[in-house]
């Protein structure tokens, strides 16, 4: 096990940058396609769910943006990181440095988009009528959160991947049931209670509700409720990054 | 504990390699899982019963056919294979230099895979962005700083990058025939290398074919055969055996 130094940062600064040129750089559009992508998925989804589900939902549209602009960059950045190391199973197996930079890599090359699209979401969110107020403060704690969250799930997800390649198509299956489970689309009322209870349980769920709050109604989050959040997937995100760095020699012989 | 000068100290390892008769799917794996181990034959050895001490300066080659156990135990030393029994101990900061290029990406440019590539191997890449023209340089491509990587040739992509490894201030230097491609003047600028002042006090570890390069460059060698340590020794002695050892195979197969 390689522990980390300078040069490793370094390191991480060059693959990021690297990984990032490569990010739609072949389209016309380039970066514009990390906004757009969830833009033109609200127009779909605006027009089938915003006569019946929306309808109760006020300004559904941006509703719906910050459910699947969230949501994107979660999928986007988890699948990117889980393939990481076997996409650079040459760079892994043939160099000396701790292989969770490859995974870190992954998830900073996705961060810029997110922050942008985030951003533009917000400006959204407020030319569409949405209330100006301080609880904008909170919004960097809530991506925050939202970042530890897919670190750690990247970080097992590409454990798991070097073992188990069928990883590749359940990941796309989960994905799917990610999506259809978290309220994106419709809102946690529209559950029975049942099935409130085990959507709250998504921490997905979550973070994008705690945005929610911010951007559409300009109130503040539950504090205690998101400290401890923070707190929880901070202690899971060292535990999840010292399991890594236990199995990397495991990982290199599987790889 | 290593001794003062020590830099590399392998003790008895012996490593072994599972043989894969079909595809490794997830029905298997459960399988396995269920007969408790795994299922196939048994395991190849790859290394047996390997030893080796390394002090600060030594430039050792290791010598023998291909799959003697060559690049494996270079592995094993960098830590990105596991002895299967043994142990390794390592002080200093090490590179392996397996293939010249890997980790190097077509779509990016000269300038882009030369500051990542030399951040792989320890290059900071503030002074690698000021070392930009020497390196271009001297691997012939003076103003291709901004051409994309994959138009330039094979042969020019290895200049490129042994052209950053001659920044590389590690203490350690384990090479696995990393240095021998290219034409011939690139292997006498290669060559060159390994006499610049600033090596001559670094740890060398070679894999490698080219016998006289073994003699030459370093003072001793390490034959291996299927995994097993024939000889160890002043370079040109176990050089001259393992060349002499080749020579009678194959007047014996024909």
């Amino acid at each position: 096990m390689t522990p980390w130094s300078r040069k490793h940062l370094a390191l991480l600064g060059q693959l990021t940058t690297a990984q990032h040129r490569l990010l739609d750089q072949s389209t016309g559009l380039g970066y514009l396609w990390s906004f757009l992508n969830p833009l033109l998925m609200l127009l779909v989804l605006w027009a089938f769910f915003s006569r019946q589900v929306g309808v109760a939902i006020p300004l559904y549209p941006v509703y719906l943006l910050v459910g699947l602009v969230q949501f994107t960059h979660f999928s986007k950045s988890a699948g990117a990181a889980m393939r990481a190391l076997g996409r650079m199973r040459s760079l892994a197996t043939s160099v000396i440095f701790p292989k969770d930079i490859l995974v870190y890599s992954a998830l900073l090359a996705n961060l810029p988009e997110f922050l942008i699209s985030m951003g533009l979401t917000a400006l959204v969110a407020l030319l569409s009528g949405a209330p100006l107020s301080w609880a904008l403060l909170a919004l960097p704690l809530v991506l925050l959160l939202q970042l530890l969250l897919v670190l750690w799930a990247s970080l097992l997800l590409s454990m798991i991947y070097v073992f188990v390649r069928d990883l590749e198509h359940l990941f796309d299956v989960g994905m799917r049931i990610l999506f259809f489970g978290t309220p994106i689309i419709y809102s946690l009322d529209a559950l029975s209670p049942t099935l409130r209870v085990v959507a709250s349980l998504n921490p997905l769920a979550q973070v994008i509700g705690y945005s929610r709050t911010i951007l559409l109604e300009g109130r503040w989050p539950p504090v205690a409720q998101l400290g401890t959040f923070l707190l929880i997937n901070g202690l899971i995100t060292v535990a999840v990054v010292a399991c890594f760095r236990r199995a990397e020699p495991a990982l290199l012989e599987r790889l | 504990m290593l001794g003062d000068r020590v830099v590399i100290d392998i003790r008895q390892v012996t490593r072994d390699f599972r043989v894969e008769e079909a595809p490794r799917t997830l029905f298997r794996m459960l399988r396995e899982s269920v007969a408790g181990g795994h299922v196939g034959p048994a395991p190849r050895k790859a290394l047996r019963d390997v030893s080796l001490t390394m002090s600060h300066g030594d430039r050792i080659a290791l010598v023998g056919n291909n799959a003697a156990g060559k690049s494996t135990l270079l592995k094993i030393v960098a830590g990105l294979l596991r002895p299967t029994t043994g142990t390794i101990e390592v002080r200093g900061e090490m590179v392996l230099l397996t293939s010249l290029g890997v980790g190097m990406i077509d779509e990016l440019s000269v300038s882009d895979n030369t500051l990542m590539y030399g951040a792989l191997y320890g290059v900071d890449p503030a002074q690698m962005r000021t070392l930009l023209p020497d390196v271009l340089e001297w691997a012939g491509i003076p103003g291709f700083a901004y051409t994309k990587l994959k138009h330039l040739s094979t042969g020019t992509r290895a200049r490129l990058a042994f052209s950053v490894v001659r920044y590389i201030a590690a203490d350690i230097f384990l090479i696995d025939e990393a240095l021998a491609a290219g034409d011939l003047s690139f292997q006498r600028k290669t060559r060159a290398f390994f006499e610049e002042p600033q090596h001559r006090d670094r740890t060398f570890l070679v894999a490698t074919h080219d016998m006289a390069f073994a003699r030459t460059f370093c003072s001793k060698a390490l034959w291996l055969d299927r995994g097993t340590v024939v000889a160890f020794g002043d370079s040109v002695t176990v050089v001259d055996q393992y060349v002499q050892a080749q020579v009678g195979a194959g007047e014996a197969a024909t």
